[in-house]
């Protein structure tokens, strides 16, 4: 088949993006969809490949069930890279995964009709009383399925099932930093304020994104990610914004 | 590598007309994907190396470039506020000091108060302003290159364009013009249909069978909806049939193929995944190209095999490098031969002190 290369045994195949770059395609390690343990998978690849490829490696862009790696063109290429994957799939793949090693994130979030706008309009939807809608959205340990759309706005996946929501039909042209928001069965933190299409539910007060941190995000694809909900007055001491 | 301005001077140039399509650019921000980051840096960056290179700012393919001004076809002026050695690459925009034309391609002293003025573009998108010393910066993951979506950053850091009415500070040149300059061969030539080689992507089997063909027969045009994030192609929809359910990835030059069947290739500020199927990927050098064209100039694509994009890129580069040693090599004679001159005037006085004894 054109634009990739698979080898026998190996259960990813590597797809061609562009002279310098490659995607590891793992759709195959999760045939129901990705979920915690591709996430695991995912983990141990973003710690994996930089020690692999060495400096060689530009830039490792996990997304869902891909991971797209940007390569320097003068030190490696395609073949050579796939034959590092080959050789290195045990660990890649196969790794002795202990959970206690995976990081979980708690987001405090104070769910309120002043802090998220859409909580009577999705609890109505869905037939719930707005107690019934947290406790759904809190009740879960979501994974970081993707990080994109804007620096620091984190994919988190997937929401029960009952709060399944359709995107707002007309986006707000302003969304406020923090807003914790929910479309489809995924679940998002606006790291900063902007137009966004998703409803919202309550807000963050902590601050997650930070150019000048080390690193600027306190999660990255593969970790796990809880709301926790807060009162007002904690929301405000925690400096959040009304 | 030596210091030839110096960069404690506080002046610089005063940024007398700009707009959002002048900024500050280098080789790119690796690193920060992972956190959304986009790549950012030059769209042209053999241009803004080959300016760097032409001012003393010595720098190497594959590994950082200092800032330069990326400047958006044209309509630019600056008041130099104190020496500064310049040097303007890229699309061949009109270029004044005092408004009596000079050349492009060479460096330039301008004195304080000298008049800098760029004009718009004739052939070429983007030209690359370059300062002997660079433009000192904040870096995020090692990059100054501006990306205004991201409000990341540019001369303060904060994501803005290079604006009207503000101070650039730059190193200040105490010394006398060089004299540097490229032969015409090596300056940015403008064609305005442009043939660019395309890299088949793993997606294309998943679409339309027709399209292998449909994309090398079409002519298609550079619409005005091109920026730094994509160049987004005019011309007949193209067959879109498939869909893909979850985002991934996206690098520099791919070409996505959206519901509506007008092709987008991703450039320098593209966002970092995305969901929409792909046909493929232009090289860097071919995004180097398409990211000069003009609105209403026309691009074709055809199919190269992987190895020898591989090839190409890597013989390109290697071009470049020669290219960049060539001026490095012209800058050493010309340091030599003011230290030599220097030397032997020094000699000439020790003599004259002797005799003096």
């Amino acid at each position: 088949m054109h634009g990739q290369m698979v080898s026998p045994g190996i259960p990813v195949r590597l797809r061609i993006h562009s002279e310098q770059a490659l995607l590891l395609d793992l759709t195959a390690l999760a045939p129901q969809g990705p979920g915690p343990d591709l996430m695991q998978v995912m983990q141990n690849l973003r710690m994996q490949l930089p020690l692999l490829l060495g400096d060689a490696l530009l830039e490792l862009v996990p997304s869902y069930t891909s991971v797209l790696i940007i390569f320097d063109v003068l030190k490696i290429d395609h073949s050579e890279i796939w034959q590092k994957i080959v050789t290195a799939q045990t660990a890649l793949f196969r790794p002795d995964l202990q959970a206690s090693t995976f990081k979980t994130i708690e987001l405090p979030c104070y769910y309120s009709l002043e802090s998220g706008p859409d909580l009577q309009q999705v609890a109505t939807l869905h037939q719930l009383s707005i107690t019934e809608l947290i406790q759904l959205h809190s009740g879960q340990a979501y994974q970081v399925y993707a990080i994109g759309f804007a620096p620091g706005f984190a994919y988190l996946g997937f929401t029960d099932p009952r709060i399944s929501t359709p995107r707002l039909a007309n986006p707000r042209p302003a969304v406020a930093a923090g807003s914790v928001a929910i479309a489809d069965r995924q679940t998002a933190v606006y790291p900063a304020a902007s137009p966004g299409g998703w409803h919202l539910l309550g807000n963050c007060p902590t601050p997650l994104f930070d150019l000048t941190a080390d690193p600027m995000l306190p999660f990255a694809v593969g970790d796990t990610v809880r709301f926790v909900p807060i009162e007002r007055a904690e929301f405000l001491r925690l400096g959040g914004q009304l | 590598m030596t210091v030839l301005a110096d960069p404690s001077a506080p002046l610089g140039l005063w940024v007398l007309q700009s707009h959002s399509g002048v900024q500050l650019q280098d080789a790119g921000r690796f690193g920060g994907a992972g956190a959304g980051l986009t790549q950012g840096g030059a769209v042209d960056l053999t241009a803004a190396r080959l300016a760097n290179a032409l001012v003393g700012n010595h720098n190497h393919v594959g590994s950082t470039c200092p800032a330069v001004i990326e400047i958006t076809l044209g309509a630019v002026a600056f008041r130099a506020e104190q020496p500064v050695l310049v040097a303007l690459t890229g699309a061949a925009m009109p270029l004044l000091v005092n408004s009596q034309p000079v050349q492009r391609y060479r460096t330039l002293l301008l004195q304080p108060g000298d008049l800098l003025e760029i004009g718009y573009s004739r052939a070429g998108a983007r030209a690359y302003l370059a300062v002997a010393g660079g433009f000192p910066a904040p870096t995020i993951c090692g990059s100054v290159s501006t990306v205004l979506r991201e409000k990341v950053g540019g001369p303060d850091g904060q994501g803005k364009a290079i604006c009207a009415g503000t101070l650039l500070s730059c190193a200040a040149w105490q010394r006398p013009d060089p004299q540097i300059s490229l032969p015409y061969q090596q300056h940015y030539r403008h064609q305005s249909i442009r043939a660019i080689p395309m890299i088949a992507g793993a997606q294309l089997e998943d679409l339309d069978p027709q399209l292998p063909q449909l994309l090398t027969q079409r002519l298609f045009r550079v619409t005005a909806r091109s920026d730094r994030m994509g160049m987004q192609l005019g011309g007949e929809p193209l067959p879109v049939t498939a869909q893909q359910l979850y985002s991934e990835g996206i690098c520099l030059g791919a070409m996505q193929l959206p519901p509506n069947g007008l092709p987008i290739v991703m450039l320098n500020d593209h966002q970092t995944i995305g969901g929409y199927p792909k046909t493929g990927a232009l090289t860097r050098g071919g995004c180097e190209c398409l990211g000069q064209l003009m609105t209403g100039n026309f691009v074709r694509f055809y199919w190269l095999d992987l190895a020898d994009a591989v090839l190409q890129e890597r013989q390109r580069l290697v071009l470049l490098q020669q290219q960049l040693d060539a001026v490095a090599a012209d800058w050493q004679q010309w340091l030599s031969s003011r230290m030599l001159s220097q030397g032997a005037l020094s000699q000439h006085s020790q003599a004259g002190a002797d005799a003096d004894e």
